[in-house]
């Protein structure tokens, strides 16, 4: 159901306000224009586009605006209302350890990230202002090495199980609920980089022509507004085979692919 | 916009498949994007364009007025110049923001257009009047600034393709030139030798046209060059902070009079596609 | 000038505008949304032959003072140097600043901004041709392009002017009515669920007894500007229901 702002969403009492929704004398009222959203009695309206919106637990991709060594924390971008934060607290050292920071790791930060460098982390808390707090201690975040970055509207990734695939083409992707993807090949199993070092030998040609491919097809599904998943991605790019992976920028093959993805979805789902 | 900061992987990653010839985006270096074109959208002006490429817009809009020549030129008409970027393109640009970059543009713009045959065609009277086209860019949206300098050119083309003034008579009973009120009665410039701007950016080993804001933070430096249809070069100008090694600069040379002469034949084509409607 | 005839009386009973509109007529209007791809939220509005396109950015966080208690609007308004037949300069003139102070302060009031605490939300409008009732026109367009960005707003805010002419109160001022001597105008900007006003400015002399006669019309114009700028909204965010 599609409302617009000012449109009255419910006048029972009995639901709770979500996202996009407010109280306009006691009735819930849309603030956004976009699709009602009902989850037991939580009611809120999820608008097109809008900046992400973190919650604990979100996994995130984003890139370090700049290092603040006297309050021993990292800026990053996430595209949300306000920077994210990376405490020093909540990063795993090189090789893993797990000890207490001293005077030395804090000059040494610039050496664990710098400005520019890109991460994955996950939502740990969110302070008072709404500005969220990430971490990277696991060992399945921290630095992103080789690849390519893509940013699409949060809207379009849904919070899902995981968020980590290696897709049977050949790519490994992380999908960050604040709509940053990260494609780039395959992590090998067993690697325990600590999340600090990476790669640099050159990738062949073939597995570029896969990752291109790859980022053309997540484009020509976002600009159709469609849901990005495994799935999705994964029917896209058996469909996009037919083009060349140059052609695959242009408007009306971008807008035709992302078309008869969707339909093949359509039948999938009714099977 | 701001100065994208890639990180190293990124950067590596971008390098090596351009040294490959094969962009991010599966194009080759020479590859350029879709453009859109579309003319005739503001009333005010004589002449407009609207261009819009996918992450770049821009629109040039042509005034004219009567003013005398320059003495030392009586017989040329004259065109100015005037460039802004709007805040719509970036936060950044608010205010007087973008005037680095604007200036930039206009000056070669200026010295592009110094020596063009247009102005011959914009003649009234020889030595006493002499019509001033004023061209007004208008930049709404910004991805990388290599692609600026070439998708504002091809506007301003495409807007004095656009352009129709109306014809002046001499008028013996007055003894004094008379511009002509009929709303049809307007005649058409001759955009041929008009030039066109051709950015070439290099990055890794290999040059290339069209940059992405991604490639070109990881650029090296640009060449700009100012070509007309039949491949004469008019103007050039390195932008960036990197120093380029000259060889390569010469072997380019034939490509770039290639590319320059597909866009001229690009911009013809949408254009008469347009007036014949 | 002063000699020209705004309102035509023919032998029907109605008269015509300038243009050959009826005096309640407002002019054709087409919007469009998510013009631009790198703002968070972008429109278009041509309303006549007045061209307004919209972009906001945010909310994001500040680089400077932020307010603690809600966001910070910044709302900067510009005509650009060929939107009208005299090439104008680009310098800030009064009328601009004061026109971005309005804009600022109708939207401070319609966005939900204590829901944003420390953040800033700048609204950019370029009026690329300028024929009459720039500033409805841009109320329309920042309004939609804060739909566009999903930032949590009270209501679709929509706005028209009026006038009044050889007493008749007319709808949607045009430029050559604008310009010529004598013409009243007045702008009204509006939440049109609860029929609340943002914004009221007024140029001109209003004979008092008139007054609420050039309000309704402005209040009826919004009524249709808000007709189009709704389906616009809802044919954009059709894709959602798939």
């Amino acid at each position: 159901m599609l409302c617009l702002p000012g449109d009255t969403v419910t006048e029972d009492a009995d639901y709770m306000r979500g996202h996009g929704t407010y109280y306009k004398s006691k009735v819930l009222t849309s603030s956004v224009a976009g699709c009602i959203d009902k989850v037991n009695k939580l009611l809120s309206v999820r608008p097109l586009r809008t900046r992400y919106n973190g919650e604990i637990g979100d996994i995130v991709v984003g890139r370090v605006i700049d290092v603040q060594t006297e309050h021993k924390r990292w800026r990053i971008d996430t595209s949300s209302r306000l920077d994210t934060i990376l405490l020093l607290s909540s990063v795993n050292l090189p090789g893993g350890e797990l000890r207490r920071k001293t005077v030395e790791d804090e000059l040494m930060m610039k050496s664990f990230f710098k400005e520019g460098d890109l991460i994955s982390a996950e939502v740990q808390s969110i302070f008072a202002d709404g500005a969220l707090s990430v971490h990277t201690r696991n060992l399945k975040y921290g630095k992103l090495g080789q690849g390519v970055l893509l940013r699409v509207s949060p809207s379009l990734v849904e919070r899902r199980k995981t968020h980590f695939h290696n897709l049977p083409c050949g790519v490994h992707l992380i999908l960050g609920n604040n709509g940053y993807i990260w494609i780039s090949l395959p992590v090998s199993e067993g690697v325990e980089s600590g999340g600090f070092a990476i790669n640099l030998d050159p990738v062949p040609l073939a597995d570029r022509e896969v990752i291109s491919r790859v980022r053309n097809c997540i484009l020509a599904l976002a600009k159709q507004k469609m849901m990005l998943h495994s799935t999705s991605i994964n029917t896209c790019y058996e469909i996009s085979q037919s083009y060349q992976v140059k052609d695959l920028i242009k408007s009306k093959i971008m807008t035709e692919i992302a078309q008869l993805t969707n339909e093949k979805m359509k039948i999938e789902e009714l099977q | 916009m701001a100065e994208l900061k890639l990180s190293e992987g990124e950067k590596c990653y971008l390098i090596n498949g351009i040294n490959d010839n094969f962009r991010i985006d599966g194009r080759s270096c020479w590859d350029r994007r879709e453009i859109e074109l579309e003319n005739n959208l503001l009333p005010s002006c004589v002449g407009s364009a609207l261009i819009r490429s996918v992450n770049c817009s821009v629109i040039a809009g042509v005034k004219m007025s009567l003013v005398s020549p320059d003495s030392g030129r009586p017989g040329k008409g004259k065109i100015e110049f005037f460039a802004d970027i709007s805040a719509n393109a970036d936060p950044l640009f608010e205010g007087r923001g973008g005037q680095e970059m604007t200036v930039e543009l206009v000056r070669f713009f200026e010295d592009s257009f110094k020596d063009c045959s247009l102005l011959d065609c914009l003649t009234v009277v020889e030595g006493k009047q002499v019509w001033c086209l004023s061209i007004d860019i208008l930049i709404l949206e910004i991805g990388a600034r290599a692609s600026l300098y070439d998708l504002c050119s091809i506007a301003v083309k495409a807007a004095l393709y656009d352009t129709r003034l109306p014809k002046v008579y001499f008028n013996p009973d007055i003894m004094d030139i008379e511009i002509s009120e009929d709303p049809f009665d307007l005649m058409q410039l001759d955009v041929s030798k008009v030039p066109i701007f051709v950015t070439v950016t290099r990055i890794g080993n290999n040059y290339t046209i069209d940059p992405t804001q991604e490639e070109e933070a990881s650029s090296i430096a640009s060449l700009l060059f100012s070509v007309d249809n039949c491949g004469t070069l008019l103007h050039s100008k390195k932008l960036g902070h990197g120093s380029l090694h000259c060889y390569p600069i010469k072997e380019l040379i034939p490509k770039i009079s290639e590319v320059a002469l597909e866009l001229h034949n690009f911009i013809d084509d949408q254009c008469k596609s347009f007036t014949s409607r | 000038m002063e000699s020209r005839i705004l309102l035509e009386s023919t032998s029907v009973k109605t008269p015509f505008r300038i243009d050959g509109r009826k005096p309640h007529e407002v002019r054709s209007l087409t919007c469009r949304l998510g013009v631009f791809q790198q703002a968070d939220g972008s429109s278009y509005v041509k309303l006549g032959n007045t061209q307004v396109l919209a972009t906001v950015y945010g909310p994001h966080d500040t680089r400077g003072k932020s307010n603690p208690e809600k966001s910070i609007i910044n709302c900067k308004f510009r005509l650009s140097t060929f939107s009208k037949s005299t090439r104008r300069n680009l310098h800030r003139d009064i009328r601009s600043i004061e026109i971005s102070n309005n804009l600022t302060q109708v939207f401070d009031s319609a966005i939900l901004t204590e829901l944003y605490p420390h953040s800033q939300i700048d609204i950019y409008l370029e009026v690329v041709q300028s024929d009459g009732s720039d500033y409805a026109a841009c109320i329309n367009a920042a309004s939609l392009a804060i739909i566009d960005a999903g930032i949590p707003i009270k209501d679709v805010v929509c706005a028209c002017s009026a006038g009044f002419i050889d007493n008749q109160p007319i709808t949607d001022i045009n430029a050559v009515e604008e310009s010529s001597n004598g013409t009243p105008i007045l702008t009204i900007g509006m939440l049109p669920k609860d029929k609340q006003i943002l914004s009221m400015e007024s140029s001109g002399g209003i004979h008092l007894d008139n007054l609420n006669d050039v309000m309704d019309a402005a209040i009826e114009g919004c009524k249709s500007v808000l007709f189009i700028m709704k389906q616009t909204i809802l044919n954009h965010i059709q894709e959602l229901k798939d």
